[in-house]
């Protein structure tokens, strides 16, 4: 039996505002993600990554364009999609009125699950993120990282099989970020999750597709390793000055043949050689008392999408797995 | 086609709405008699010797009809606005509850009924204790006759509130509507005089105000059990369109 992708996206389009105004955050954006796999959504803030989550929870109809989820149509059959998604928002909301308890029971009841189903799972997985004893609390007592985990029992009550994650660990420290991590790990071994972040490491650790999107496009889909190679027509290296004069050396570095060439910072400058002799030999531009490190880097997303971003290159598949 | 869902969607919201309310419920009591707790013992006991007779009754007698019918039609306004503005713009719930199997009507619908459920058991409660201070001899049986227009008096306020609530981003633009639309409708209904003391030709018009029909119909029917039948139909004409009004106006709202 042929096994259909969780998620079919067809050139979906959004704008915002009125003529003269508009905003074009969606611009025909086409992906389809494979069940129980996670997909990242990456991309800079405004990019229209919350507004195609948004279209896809159904929160927000798309101008043009159809999706599937889990075989429903977004815009024909709305809450038979609302049946299988979990959504964890960019922002804890939460009735503020309501204890902890109340508010996960609110949503359970809304997935029409009776108090004998869904109490001993609020209680397991209550439990399990170590907040069962302050069920009876309000949710403004718990800090960011705990509001959270609740956020995430809210999605997860219902055993939804797509979980959308807008930024879920935005604003978290460390080991409150690494607890969300191994989470969606263990969900994605029943679920597909799709994830936003503008987290480049996130991404890589997390992702078995990444789809790239800027200015409301898709630039690039495909495994982090496939990105990462699909740039790499050269090697990658950096070069950090000790003044901010990266600015005025880069249009130097790219008449003497680097490609990709960014400027990351005003001490910092990255770009892309066919071989290290050429390194050498561009070096040889740039006074040597203003160098203060200069040789390879490995190739990460960031360099990726700076070099996606900053070369504006249309939609393009890396690994052969864009559009449906 | 309007789809309902009762359980999964109206009743958790309805239920939801009077958790809220009672989840500091002394100290809501105590927010409730306030207002209509001063208007008594300033009018009713701090006048009683200067206005003693308004259409044959003393002037407490008079005013505690009002106070209760002032009660409910506060108190529905309040919970159907400050709740929506809370859920719309400030707690974000809309959102959550938009990603639920449930439809915008299930959610506006359990809010109305919440709110006036809320106002309705506030206003019993400020009844209870203006009557037991009050030597009225109200009638069971005219009681049971007002419960009708207090039903749809509640469910009007609930739905103009819900609608402030949808509309208005700023918890000032609530409290401003409060002033300019909501205050004026309570003082020209007849709750602190009767509204035969206005100029005749002014009467028939403000016989027409839905709060004139719970504050002047309402003591009718609770002191001599008289129904007067425009007032009946006041009350029910704008609380249904009130009804029909907020759930179309925040279906097109949340769909924008």
């Amino acid at each position: 039996m042929v096994q259909h992708p969780a998620i079919e996206a067809h050139h979906l389009t959004k704008r915002f505002g009125k003529k003269g105004h508009a905003v074009q955050a969606l611009r025909g954006v086409s992906f389809s993600v494979p069940r129980e796999s996670v997909f990242c959504i990456l991309g800079p803030n405004g990019a229209g990554k919350t507004t195609l989550l948004r279209i896809l929870t159904t929160v927000t109809r798309p101008d043009s364009g159809s999706a599937l989820i889990e075989g429903h149509d977004i815009q024909e059959d709305p809450l038979s999609v609302r049946h299988c998604i979990g959504v964890v928002s960019q922002e804890n909301h939460f009735d503020r009125y309501l204890t902890i308890w109340h508010n996960l029971a609110l949503h359970a009841q809304m997935h029409g699950m009776r108090p004998a189903e869904y109490e001993p799972v609020l209680k397991s997985l209550l439990q399990r993120v170590g907040l069962y004893h302050r069920r009876d609390d309000l949710t403004e007592k718990l800090s960011g990282g705990m509001q959270r985990r609740v956020a995430l029992i809210r999605a997860l009550i219902h055993r939804p099989k797509v979980l959308f994650l807008d930024e879920p660990t935005t604003g978290l420290d460390p080991e409150a970020r690494r607890e969300i991590w191994e989470t969606i790990q263990e969900i994605k071994k029943s679920a597909t999750v799709v994830l936003t972040t503008h987290y480049m490491e996130e991404a890589d650790v997390l992702s078995d597709q990444i789809m790239m999107v800027h200015h409301g496009q898709k630039v690039m889909i495909g495994t982090p390793r496939e990105l990462k190679q699909s740039v790499l027509t050269h090697q990658l290296y950096e070069v950090v000055l000790v003044e901010p004069q990266a600015e005025a050396y880069a249009a130097e570095l790219v008449s003497q043949g680097a490609a990709d060439l960014q400027v990351a910072d005003p001490f910092r400058l990255r770009f892309g050689l066919p071989e290290v002799d050429r390194f050498y030999q561009l070096l040889e531009h740039i006074p040597p008392q203003l160098l203060q490190k200069a040789g390879r880097v490995e190739v990460d997303l960031e360099a990726v999408f700076m070099s996606v971003a900053s070369s504006g290159r249309g939609s393009q598949e890396a690994g052969g797995l864009g559009d449906a | 086609m309007l789809k309902l869902h009762v359980r999964r969607g109206i009743l958790p919201l309805y239920l939801k709405v009077l958790r809220q309310e009672t989840q500091d419920w002394a100290q809501e009591t105590i927010n409730t008699m306030a207002i209509p707790l001063t208007f008594f013992l300033a009018f009713g006991l701090g006048l009683r010797q200067y206005i003693t007779d308004v259409d044959g009754m003393t002037y407490m007698t008079f005013l505690v009809p009002g106070l209760i019918s002032m009660t409910i039609l506060m108190e529905a306004y309040r919970t159907g606005a400050w709740g929506m503005w809370l859920d719309r713009w400030h707690q974000g719930m809309l959102d959550e509850y938009r990603i639920k199997p449930i439809t915008t009507s299930d959610i506006i619908i359990g809010e109305i009924l919440g709110g006036f459920t809320v106002a309705l058991i506030k206003g019993f409660i400020v009844a209870l204790i203006l009557l037991l201070m009050t030597p009225v001899d109200f009638r069971w049986e005219y009681v049971a006759m007002y419960l009708p227009l207090l039903f749809a008096g509640s469910i009007l306020f609930t739905c103009v509130g819900t609608m402030v609530g949808t509309y208005f981003t700023k918890p000032d633009q609530i409290a401003q509507t409060q002033t300019i639309f909501i205050t004026p409708l309570l003082y020209l209904g007849g709750l602190f005089f009767p509204i035969h003391a206005f100029p005749d030709n002014v009467v028939p018009w403000v016989r027409w105000l839905p709060t004139t029909a719970l504050f002047d119909g309402g003591r009718s029917v609770m002191l001599h059990g008289q129904v007067d039948q425009q007032y009946v139909l006041v009350l029910v004409v704008t609380a249904v369109a009130a009804f029909v009004g907020a759930t179309y106006f925040f279906n097109r709202k949340l769909s924008d």
